[in-house]
Parts: structure tokens; C-alpha cells; sequence
């Protein structure tokens, strides 16, 4: 039972990371319609800047303060590009211009940080075990799960209550109708991007303790975030939890119990829902 | 086809009599990767589709043949293609059904998703049986054709062949309704045509061209490693056939001369290959963006 227990809390400190990853995945798709094939490139350059913020200021809380700060600088630049192909009716050229992307942030990290593999500590604070009654945990994948559910409850009151969330919502649901009233969807598409860049980001520091930075690491995140609003629905914060919810419990599950095969179990998650669900568990609602 | 494809067609045929084994290793290369490239080409110009994991039906037609031919011998090199080209089929038509039933922007995810998945298995699931991570070496050339310059032209006429077959089937009235497919889905759909099976058939043909692709570079380079099958691969595939115009029938040759001849031509000041083939991509899709406006994707 213990174990049983081990291998959930594993589970969900990883669902925490691939939601921080969807999130803002799902968004950029559901406002703009672009599938930014990039994202996994931000999730992996947040892991190498906080790896280099830690090395240089010591602390780890620092890193992970600057690093979502860094990559938002990069994300403007990023995004000056990916305006070039925004629009409907454009799903090639975003395709061909994000995948591009994703492979000049591969190989411009692999030129900076080379291709060994770094890691990063926990925090002291953190680098210890916690004794949860039933099992005695370390605290690291915890505090992991802490924040994933800190942030997912700010995306909620994000979305639900502010002037930002509802435009978003405007913008996702009926492009034309929310521009014919007023709503900047361009924007609101900015932001959106600037706001998903950042929390992948923060996703890739504070995987850093708990996976292996490499080169590579980029597209295997970018696959496991497409998996994910695959599974969730594509558009909203809500399918992407839930998606990252189930993929992680199936990665954790797979890991313990098939330990090369954790992607296959993961792609079968996928393909159950593809035939049962084409839309995602959650498609077509917002 | 482009008036001045021919004369590019003349100009490969007449590479053994030029240069050394570098050109014919080149050539062999171009060869391999257009069959690959113009089964990209061919995807997008009849559904309107964009595959961004064709890396698994190329690298695994290379697997499926090695794994065959170095356990019985090279004398059954005709079955290993046979058996290569219909598990490319199979694998693109599963892959297919489950990216096709609902929007168009699945299908993308799903192929990216699905050559993952086939390289990590490949590399770590069976290391056993694929070689994992340094891939099978000594693979035999097929009886016949040991020679580089003859396998080269038997290659070469093989992709005439295609060519001629693509032409053929664009011309028929089958693809006549599959060109109309990638300018407007709705109306063909409308006319009672069952686009799913269109775009099912399309998807199939693909996987088994790209899979002849690649037993095909394999029989020529005598190896196989898990970087077939990995996203760099499908990347470069997918630049080829955008560069070539992805349209046109010549689309896939076209780019992979080109990027061939790049990337000979590159790699020898730099390491950073992958950088330029992102800028490549990001240029590819500004000037698309430019030249023709909007152009649509299947949904």
C-alpha cells in the first residue's frame, strides 16, 4: 500500500511539471489557434538558465525567481517571429515556423551549455524526507505538487475573474464575435504567449532537480505536453490539468511497473482517448 | 512537373561518369531521401495533410529491412522490401484512423507523438534486437547490385518510376478528386466523396513510399542507427519537401538535392547543422507566408 502511495505522489509531482509545460501550450492554441511546437525548447532553456543563475548566485530560489523573468525576455523576442505567421487559416506556416524554431533553440543550447549532462540540486530547505504518516516521502516532489496546484488555482482565478481572463475566454471561443466587440485578440494573444513561455519556464527550473538536463530533453517535453492536450482537449487550462494529471499518473505507473515501455503506456492512454473520445476528454467544452 | 526537372533528372543520371564515390554516395543519398521527401510531398498535395513524424516510416522501412536481410542473408532482400513498404502501410493507416478522427491539428501531434515513440523503443525498448543504441551495422548490399554506381541507377530508375506513378495518379480521376481535396474539403465532401477514406488511402500510400525510402538507403549504406528515426530526420524530410514547393511533383527530389548538397557542403565549417535547418524552416514558412498568402491545411 505504501508503494502504491510512492509511486501516486511520483506521479502527481510529475503531473505538476507537464501542466506547468500544457498550460501554455493549450492557451496559445486555444487563443490564436497557433501550435507552438516550441514549447518544449522553453521548458528545457528555463532548466539550463536556472542551472546557470544557480551556479552563479548559490541559491536556488533565486534561479527559480530569474529564470521565468529571463525567459519571458526571450519570449518577447520569440514571440517579434511567431507574429509573423499569427492568423486564420495559416496552420502550415505555424507548423513549419514553430517546429524551426524548436530546432534553432535546440542546437543554440547545445552550443552554450554543451552536451553534458547538468543537474541542479534542491533547495537545503527542501533536500530532506518528510514523514507523511503512512509514508515517509522526500519533501522536494512535494513542494512540485504544492505549486502545480498553487498555479493551477491562479490560472482558475485568472481565467474566471479578471478582465484578462474573459478576453482570453472571448478570444478562444469566437475570434471574429470577440473582435467585432472590442476584444484586442492579437493582444490577447501576446500575453497569452508571454504568459505560457513563462510558466513553461518555471516548469523546466523546477524540473531541474528531478530530471536530468541533456540535450534532447526539449523534444521529449514538447511530446509529453502534445500528449497531454491531446488527451486533455486542446484550448483550455482545465483539459490541460486533467490531461497532465492522467499522463503523469500513466508515466508513473509505466515507469514502476513496465520501465522501458513508460512512453508506449502513455501513447495507449492516448490512443483509448483518441478512439473514445476524438475531441479529448474535455474538447468542445471551455 | 517543372520544364527544367528533366534536365535536373539528366544531370543525376550522369553522376557516376562525373565524379568519384563522394558524388555517388551523394547521389545514392538524394535518391534515398526524395522517395522519403516526395512521400511527404505527396501526403500534402492530395489531403493537404502535414506528417511531422515520417522519420518512423523512413528509419523503420531501414530497421525492418536490415533486421531481415542481416538475420537470413541478402537473398531475401525482395521480401524484406515487400515486408518494409506494408509495415509502412499498416503502421501510417493505424496511425491514420486514430489522427483523422477529429481535427486536423491531431494528426500533426499524433505523427510527431508516434515517431517518439518508435525511436525510444527502438533505441531502449528491444536493444537486443535493434542494436539500441549504436543501431545494426553490416548490413549486405542486395545480390545484383553491389556495385555503388548500378545500385545507384537502379535507384535512380526506381524513382523515375514513382514519379511517373505520382503523375499518373494525380492525372486519374481518383486524384483529380484528391488534388480538389486540399483546396477545398468542405465542397469535396459535399459532392458525396467519403473524405476519410481519401485521406486514409493518401496517409497509407505515404508510410509505404516512405518506408521504400528508406530500405532503400539502407541497402546502400550498410547500416541502420536510431537518428533515422528521430525528430531531426522528420524535420529535414519536412524541409525538403517544403523547399521543393510541396506542391509540385518534383517537390521532394528537388529538396532533397538541394539540402543534400547543403549540408555537404555545411557540415564541413559547422557542427551546428540543426540550427540552419530551423532558420531553413522559419525562412521556408516566411517566404510560403509572402509568395502565396493563406494557404490551407486539412482539418
Amino acid at each position: 500500500m505504501e508503494f502504491y502511495l510512492f509511486v501516486l505522489l511520483n506521479g502527481l509531482a510529475y503531473a505538476a511539471l507537464l501542466f506547468l509545460l500544457a498550460a501554455g501550450l493549450s492557451l496559445v492554441y486555444g487563443v490564436g489557434r497557433v501550435l507552438h511546437l516550441a514549447h518544449g525548447g522553453f521548458f528545457m532553456l528555463g532548466g539550463y538558465m536556472g542551472y546557470s543563475l544557480y551556479q552563479w548566485t548559490g541559491s536556488f530560489w533565486l534561479a527559480l525567481a530569474l529564470a521565468p523573468l529571463l525567459a519571458l525576455a526571450l519570449g518577447l523576442l520569440a514571440e517579434r517571429l511567431v507574429r509573423v505567421v499569427y492568423g486564420p487559416e495559416r496552420a502550415l506556416e505555424q507548423v513549419l515556423f514553430t517546429f524551426g524554431m524548436a530546432f534553432v533553440i535546440s542546437d543554440l543550447t547545445r552550443l552554450f551549455w554543451g552536451a553534458q549532462v547538468l543537474g541542479v540540486p534542491p533547495p537545503p530547505a527542501l533536500n530532506r524526507p518528510m514523514d507523511l504518516g503512512a509514508v515517509v516521502y522526500p519533501a522536494y516532489p512535494l513542494f512540485l505538487i504544492l505549486i502545480g496546484a498553487v498555479v493551477a488555482l491562479g490560472l482558475w482565478i485568472l481565467m474566471r475573474f479578471t478582465r484578462f481572463g474573459l478576453e482570453v475566454r472571448a478570444a478562444a471561443g469566437h475570434p471574429q464575435m470577440a473582435e467585432a466587440l472590442g476584444v484586442p485578440t492579437t493582444q490577447v494573444l501576446q500575453r497569452t504567449y508571454l504568459l505560457g513561455v513563462a510558466l513553461a519556464a518555471l516548469g523546466g527550473v523546477l524540473a531541474a532537480p528531478r530530471i536530468a538536463l541533456a540535450p534532447g530533453l526539449d523534444f521529449t517535453m514538447l511530446i509529453l505536453g502534445l500528449i497531454v492536450v491531446v488527451v486533455g482537449g486542446l484550448g483550455s487550462v482545465s483539459g490541460a490539468l486533467y490531461g497532465a494529471l492522467l499522463v503523469g499518473l500513466a508515466d508513473s505507473f509505466g515507469r514502476t511497473f513496465l520501465p522501458q515501455f513508460a512512453l508506449a503506456v502513455i501513447f495507449l492512454l492516448m490512443a483509448l482517448v483518441l478512439v473514445f473520445r476524438p475531441e479529448g476528454l474535455l474538447g468542445g467544452r471551455r | 512537373m517543372n520544364r527544367w526537372f528533366p534536365w535536373l533528372l539528366a544531370a543525376l543520371a550522369l553522376v557516376p561518369l562525373l565524379g568519384g564515390a563522394y558524388a555517388l554516395r551523394l547521389g545514392t543519398e538524394v535518391v534515398a531521401w526524395g522517395i522519403a521527401a516526395t512521400a511527404l510531398a505527396f501526403l500534402y498535395r492530395t489531403t493537404g495533410l502535414v506528417s511531422l513524424g515520417h522519420s518512423a516510416f523512413f528509419g523503420g522501412g531501414a530497421y525492418a529491412t536490415a533486421l531481415l536481410v542481416k538475420n537470413m542473408g541478402a537473398s531475401v532482400y525482395p521480401l524484406a522490401v515487400l515486408l518494409a513498404i506494408l509495415l509502412g502501410l499498416a503502421f501510417s493507416l493505424i496511425l491514420s484512423f486514430l489522427g483523422l478522427r477529429s481535427h486536423g491539428i491531431f494528426f500533426l501531434m499524433l505523427t510527431l507523438a508516434f515517431s517518439q515513440l518508435v525511436y525510444i523503443l527502438v533505441k531502449q525498448g528491444f536493444p537486443g534486437i535493434t542494436g539500441g543504441d549504436d543501431g545494426l551495422p553490416g548490413v549486405p548490399r542486395p545480390p545484383g547490385l553491389e556495385e555503388p554506381a548500378v545500385y545507384y541507377l537502379a535507384g535512380l530508375a526506381l524513382l523515375l518510376g514513382i514519379l511517373l506513378l505520382y503523375r499518373a495518379f494525380i492525372a486519374s480521376p481518383l486524384g483529380q478528386v484528391m488534388d480538389a481535396l486540399r483546396q477545398n474539403e468542405k465542397r469535396v465532401e459535399v459532392l458525396g466523396y467519403n473524405i476519410r477514406r481519401l485521406k486514409l488511402l493518401a496517409s497509407g500510400l505515404s508510410g509505404a513510399l516512405a518506408a521504400l525510402g528508406g530500405a532503400y538507403l539502407v541497402g546502400y549504406r550498410g547500416f541502420v542507427h536510431p537518428h533515422d528515426l528521430s525528430w531531426t530526420t522528420s524535420g529535414l524530410l519536412l524541409v525538403m519537401a517544403v523547399v521543393g514547393g510541396m506542391r509540385p511533383l518534383s517537390a521532394g527530389v528537388v529538396g532533397a538535392t538541394i539540402l543534400i548538397a547543403l549540408e555537404a557542403f555545411l557540415s564541413s565549417y559547422t557542427d551546428l547543422w540543426n540550427l540552419f535547418l530551423g532558420i531553413f524552416l522559419m525562412a521556408a514558412a516566411w517566404t510560403a507566408l509572402r509568395s502565396r498568402g493563406a494557404i490551407h491545411v486539412g482539418a
